[in-house]
């Protein structure tokens, strides 16, 4: 069986002399410094044989998440053998990890340590909340376990609440399907200069494919069991490109479908009919559970059996207000049989949904009440109309997108313009793609309001190798007068704001079958404070 | 290994057997950490098979499938369920962990697998987690060897690449169409994974040598996709030989017979397409003479 030989990464020498170093410090652990953080009080007289034993366990790298002005969440699991059940340990018995968090890179000056367990009930995943800390600070961290000590993690803060931030820099990335691409991209992102890094979906692929570059999926079958998702999680995490950009800054993240099954819908589905509700929801179950323990997620994210508390709310002072949506679990099915379809009475009808009321109230509560100069709709799938039918007089809309769900882009498109929200942008992924659009007060009237902005990133490696242009989508071009840009390549987006002026890069790889590839800035659009729509550079 | 305190058989859905035992998932006590922690997991199991036994034909390409049923008799938990199986049956999963339901089983399904050359013979899964415990029965048949079987069905199948969504089994499974692999579908054709690039072979071991006098290879039934030239190839004591040489085939199958040889395995090795980058081939058939 032609299995997948991921890249493991050894520790190096240097690596080896701070485990040493690191060890010294680590035994001089205050009670009053691990008292700082979660009350953590480490089982003190710790003589499992499994500590002693304990090969080397930060496989996976190390990741932070869930910015706050007082607090990150910090991310490890420990798996000497990352695809192996439980990662290669036992299952049964927990192992203490130790964790601290300095204000430089040489850990000199350590503001937080403490102690976890890393439990088999989560795959030996490691999630610490760290609070009291200072805003917009920048922090490094790292994690010991036996005698090994994890890559240094840097991460940062968000402002304080309130504060004026006279700049933001970040980036948003999506679909990294590892079969078909190497994560060239991630190396480019991770020596930029950023805040905070936002997935906005498709981490992982659930199929078995194992395509032509060495990179096929393990294990070699459609995800199923919660074993099964935490060894995909597992390799796609082995890659040192992604080990790097989440070691480099926070995330922020949220699902697309590939988390659990191709353009799944709620309960249901589409490419797998015959899966009856409750079997989904089983894997549903065992997905969402995979993903929080693989992602760096709060406790308040943790799912509880088929449902993921994901949607969530991130202020950078003033400037700006993400607010991270779930276009997935509450959505009404997808109209007309999914696929790419004329719109209909039921595409088209009010009570389809995307968001479900819940989600949906609590977005435009958040939206009138934002104290944020940039409001950003930080989701999945493509927001603005995209009529793909190149006829002039018949439409073709993607009914797994929000033109499938017509009455509840109208309802967040009115709100945004009623209430005058202050510079709607809002952030895609999905499909693999490079857009800017303007979204219009009313899409089929190019003369109407542009109410908003619209970025919609290309994939990490989805796709593979992709191209500058593409004929049937320049065919489309005369019907999509708010869509100026496109691009088919891979890559992410890169965004930097002030009070005054938002700037794009779409940052675009020429191929990805094979390692090595430059990165080059494709384009460059800008939103000015108080004037929705694009202007180019 | 802890032996269940009780066993009782219940009620079960389908075809089911199903036991029930006490206690399952020991979880250490949580210490200081913002390790979430969970509440106490008093579930017991419900285990269950469907189907409740299982029937195995010989053959490493053509596996059985049992549906492990898992059910939560009190909170939804996250048990692992470990499945094992005495020699020669080979499973594709022997250990798995799943969201476990309270209302309705989770089901995972098993593959079952014995050699082509297993006899006839009565063996027993064992399914643990915790102290719940369920023994499944497998029954390994008989394969029709008589004149006219083909005795390429099921058995072990090999190619020297594989493409996407393909699979070799998917040449000896009966199924003369071209379907890729779907969720929860395996495929039922093999192509190559090398574009442009020949020969590429398919080897496929027979359950125990035999006289072969016919091999009929089925390739896709639209020209522009077919095969067109392959050998065939089979395996005696004195190693590889050539006994049928194919040039020109347009589409679908294609007999090709011979004076009968003692052979062990069959090769076909593909040479040529009709113009289709890939070498695709839809079913194998061995005969006898």
């Amino acid at each position: 069986m032609p299995l997948d030989d991921p890249v493991v990464p050894r520790p190096t020498s240097g690596e080896l002399l701070a485990a040493r170093w690191g060890r010294r410090r680590f035994l001089t652990v205050t009670g009053a410094a691990a008292a700082l953080a979660f009350g953590g009080s480490l089982a003190t007289a710790d003589t499992s044989p499994q500590r002693s034993r304990l090969p080397y366990p930060f496989t996976l790298g190390v990741a932070s998440g869930d910015p706050l002005p007082d607090g990150i969440v910090l991310w490890t699991r420990l798996a000497p053998d990352p695809l192996a059940a439980f990662g290669g340990l036992d299952g049964r018995i927990s192992i203490p990890v130790q964790w601290e968090l300095a204000e430089d890179e040489a850990f000199r000056r350590v503001v937080r340590r403490g102690n976890v367990l890393a439990r088999p009930e989560f795959a030996y995943s490691v999630h610490v909340d760290v609070r009291g800390l200072r805003p917009a600070a920048r922090y490094f961290y790292r994690f010991r376990a036996g005698d090994s000590i994890s890559p240094p993690g840097r991460t940062k803060t968000a402002p304080a609440h309130g504060s004026a931030p006279d700049s933001l820099a970040f980036a948003f990335v999506s679909c990294q399907h590892r079969v078909v691409g190497h994560y060239t991209a991630y190396q480019h992102l991770t020596g930029e200069d950023l805040d905070v890094v936002l997935h906005l979906g498709d981490y992982i692929y659930e199929g078995a494919d194992q395509g032509t570059l060495g990179r096929g999926h393990f294990p070699e079958r459609t995800l199923l069991t919660l074993d099964d998702y935490r060894a995909r999680y597992a390799q796609y995490k082995t890659d040192p490109d992604l080990q790097a950009a989440h070691a480099a800054f926070p995330w922020i993240v949220t699902m697309d479908d590939h988390e659990v099954l191709s353009n799944w819908a709620s309960d249901y589905s589409f490419y797998h009919p015959q899966e009856a509700e409750a079997a989904f929801l089983v894997r549903r179950a065992n997905a969402f559970r995979a993903y929080w323990e693989h992602m760096p997620l709060r406790l308040g994210s943790l799912p509880d059996g088929p449902d993921l508390p994901l949607y969530r709310r991130f202020d950078y002072g003033g400037l700006a207000r993400f607010n991270v949506l779930d276009t997935r679990q509450y959505r009404s099915d997808q109209a007309n049989g999914d696929g790419v379809k004329p719109p209909s009475d039921e595409s088209r009808d009010p009570n389809r949904t995307m968001l479900g009321a819940t989600q949906e109230q609590w977005l435009l509560d958040g939206l009138a009440g934002s104290p944020a100069r940039w409001n950003v709709l930080a989701q999945q799938v493509f927001f603005s109309q995209l009529d793909l039918n190149a006829a002039d007089d018949r439409e073709s809309y993607e009914m797994d997108a929000w033109d499938g769900y017509e009455a509840s882009r109208d309802r967040i498109v009115g709100f945004l313009q009623e209430r005058r929200v202050a510079n709607p942008v809002v952030l895609t992924g999905d499909v693999h793609a490079n857009n800017a659009c303007e979204i219009k007060a009313d899409f089929d009237d190019p003369d109407s309001a542009t109410v908003g902005t619209e970025f919609v990133g290309t994939s990490i490696s989805s796709s593979g190798d992709g191209r500058d242009t593409d004929p049937g989508r320049d065919a489309l071009a005369s019907q999509l007068p708010h869509i100026p840009y496109y691009n088919v390549q891979r890559g992410y987006v890169r965004c930097e704001l002030t009070s005054e002026l938002w700037r794009t890069d779409f940052k675009v790889v020429p191929y990805v079958s094979r390692p090595g590839a430059p990165l080059r800035t494709d384009a460059t659009f800008y939103v000015e404070n108080g004037r929705p729509g694009l202007r180019q550079a | 290994m802890p032996q269940p305190r009780h066993r009782t058989t219940i009620a079960a859905f389908g075809a089911s057997a199903a036991v029930i035992a006490a206690g399952v998932l020991a979880i250490a006590a949580p210490q200081g950490s913002t390790t979430p922690v969970e509440p106490a997991r008093a579930a017991s199991l419900e285990l269950s098979a469907d189907p409740g036994r299982v029937a195995v034909d010989p053959g490493l390409c053509s596996p059985s499938t049992v549906r492990v049923g898992a059910r939560s008799l009190g909170e939804p938990a996250y048990p692992t369920i470990d499945v094992a199986a005495p020699e020669p049956i080979g499973l594709s999963r022997d250990t798995f962990t799943t969201y476990v339901p309270a209302d309705r089983p989770a089901l995972t399904p098993v593959d079952v697998v014995v050699p082509g050359d297993t006899p006839p013979g009565e063996y027993e899964l064992t399914v643990r987690s915790g102290f719940s415990r369920l023994t499944v029965p497998v029954t390994v048949t008989e394969r029709d060897a008589g004149p006219g079987a083909n005795l390429a069905l099921g058995q072990e199948t090999t190619a020297s690449t594989v493409g996407n969504l393909t699979m070799p089994c998917g040449v000896v499974d009966g199924d003369r169409t071209y379907t890729l692999e779907g969720y929860n579908r395996p495929p039922t054709a093999w192509a190559d994974g090398s574009p442009g690039v020949f020969p590429d072979q398919l080897e496929i071991r027979l359950a125990r040598p035999a006289d072969v006098g016919r091999v009929d290879v089925h390739t896709h039934p639209e020209t522009r996709f077919a095969l067109r030239d392959w050998d065939v190839q089979l395996h005696t004591d004195d190693g590889w030989t050539t006994v049928a040489s194919v040039r020109g085939h347009t589409a679908g199958g294609f007999t090709s017979t011979f004076p009968s040889v003692r052979a062990d395995a069959v090769r076909i090795v593909t040479l040529a397409t009709n113009g289709y980058a890939y070498a695709l081939v839809t079913e194998v058939e061995v005969y006898g003479p």
